[in-house]
């Protein structure tokens, strides 16, 4: 006499992982009871009904930045043992290689003729929210500068980007700068700023020229825990960009940047700017209380 | 090059986030996240282990703490269930497309605990075992929260649009269309 039937073991025959014995015995019992057979009836249409539903949505072309960190991963664990490099040890280097596969730099700034050209760009706000989110994401925070090397930051930003923007200070609304890094991107470079306060919120500012994207004037967003505001300085496009923030606490770190980042007053400065009065210039390092 | 296999989890796992989140977009971030996050654990991963359940898990804990977050800021003043409805890709034929939808509606009311036990075994083929690994609890909480959840599911469907269909008859309210 085998061992009456249970009902898991109902749910493991409807999702076939059952062995042939046990399957046997509960195919008999469903002979003999029809409710119980109805009911594992519908169990096997569930699952039926979920794979019709959702199956496309799997089979769809993978985004562009999707099929590029498959590639990138199918590479990583193709190397095997050689996956042993991969150590915090370059983790610059390897941020820099993240952001480049990420596409969120390589996308934005995506030279014309490699571009897919029925894929739109992704705006710039939206490369500063996934440049964002992929690094608050980790544990570790790879940069490739440290807070201390901000001077040279500084100067490389005006070297890059090839503007005089300054970095800016947010130490008003108690962020300090924890280090920054710069990325490749077609028509210059960008760099991506970070900054925590005391709790440990993350708040990075991002810069890069603004001269493909789609961003023209000052735009907000929020979307999930994220919020974003970017605007355009002369070419160059800025976004502040902050997890766990409220909108308000957003913008407010945003005016603080803006007004930091301005050089010596300059009379060809775009008048879109976030509130407060953009003269008002805050001396890079000079903290306000 | 891409891996078939690697390819076929990656189709997996756009499958499934969008199956959880409803959202095309929210799903394909979700994804996104976890590809990005898998890239950079690369090193932890063991040639000869189960890449599709390693994959899985990475995405498993992305979102969990996505929705830990959303819970913590969102409080009490907005929707929890961010994200549902948009759920259905492909509009099938009518009769199939209102138990489809039907499916879909009865998925956005189960715990969201139980809809990833039901997807991870009922949609995506797994063992228990499996996706004890991948959601992190013992075998038996998964057994449990699938048979809760077909329950579940299966109640729902049974007492959605009753008027619809003439499947009272015998006195229970039985789901009969049936997609061929």
């Amino acid at each position: 006499m085998t061992p009456p039937i249970d009902e898991h073991e109902l749910h493991l025959y409807v999702d076939e992982h059952l062995g042939e014995e046990r399957r046997h015995a509960v195919e008999a019992l469903l002979r003999d009871r029809p409710e119980v057979a109805a009911r594992v009836n519908d169990y096997r249409h569930q699952n039926e009904l979920m794979r019709q539903l959702f199956n496309p949505a799997g089979d769809a072309p993978p985004t562009d930045n999707q099929e590029r960190l498959l590639r990138a991963l199918e590479q990583r664990l193709g190397r095997g043992r050689m996956a042993a490099l991969w150590r915090p040890a370059t983790a610059a280097a390897a941020a820099l290689f993240l952001a480049a596969t990420l596409g969120a730099v390589g996308t934005e700034y995506y030279d014309e003729r490699t571009t897919v050209a029925s894929e739109p760009m992704p705006s710039f706000a939206d490369t500063a929210a996934r440049v964002h989110s992929f690094y608050a994401s980790g544990t570790s925070e790879p940069t490739e500068f440290g807070a201390d090397a901000a001077s040279k930051l500084d100067t490389l930003l005006d070297k890059r980007l090839g503007a005089p923007l300054r970095l800016p200070d947010l130490s008003q609304k108690g962020f300090s700068l924890v280090g920054g890094r710069l990325l490749p991107a077609v028509g210059g470079a960008a760099a991506q700023l970070l900054y925590r306060d005391q709790g440990g919120r993350l708040v990075t500012v991002f810069l890069g020229p603004a001269d493909k994207t789609r961003l023209t004037a000052t735009q907000v967003t929020e979307r999930k825990d994220l919020s974003l505001y970017a605007w355009l300085d002369g070419r160059i496009g800025v976004a502040v960009v902050g997890g766990g923030l409220s909108g308000d606490e957003l913008r407010g770190i945003a005016e603080v940047a803006q007004r930091s980042l301005l050089p010596p007053p300059n009379p060809a400065r775009p008048e879109d700017r976030p509130g407060g009065s953009p003269d008002k210039d805050a001396h890079p390092g000079a903290s306000r209380t | 090059m891409v891996q078939p296999a690697l390819a076929q989890h990656i189709a997996a796992l756009r499958r499934y986030a969008r199956a959880l989140l409803g959202d095309r977009i929210e799903a394909d971030d979700l994804v996104q996240d976890c590809l990005t996050r898998a890239l950079s654990r690369a090193h932890l991963w063991r040639p000869g282990t189960d890449l599709r359940a390693w994959l899985f898990t990475i995405l498993h804990n992305i979102h969990i703490n996505n929705l830990r977050s959303r819970r913590a800021h969102v409080a009490a003043n907005e929707d929890l269930t961010y994200g549902r409805g948009a759920r259905m890709a492909a509009p099938p034929d009518q009769d199939a497309r209102l138990e489809l939808r039907d499916l879909e509606r009865a998925l956005d009311r189960i715990p969201d605990e139980q809809r990833q036990v039901l997807l991870l075994v009922g949609m995506e083929g797994m063992s228990y075992d499996e996706a004890a690994r991948v959601v992190g609890v013992p075998i038996g909480t998964i057994m449990s929260r699938v048979a809760r959840g077909r329950d579940a599911l299966r109640r729902s469907m049974m007492f959605t649009e009753p008027s619809l269909d003439n499947n009272a008859a015998d006195g229970r309210v039985r789901h009969l269309r049936r997609v061929k």
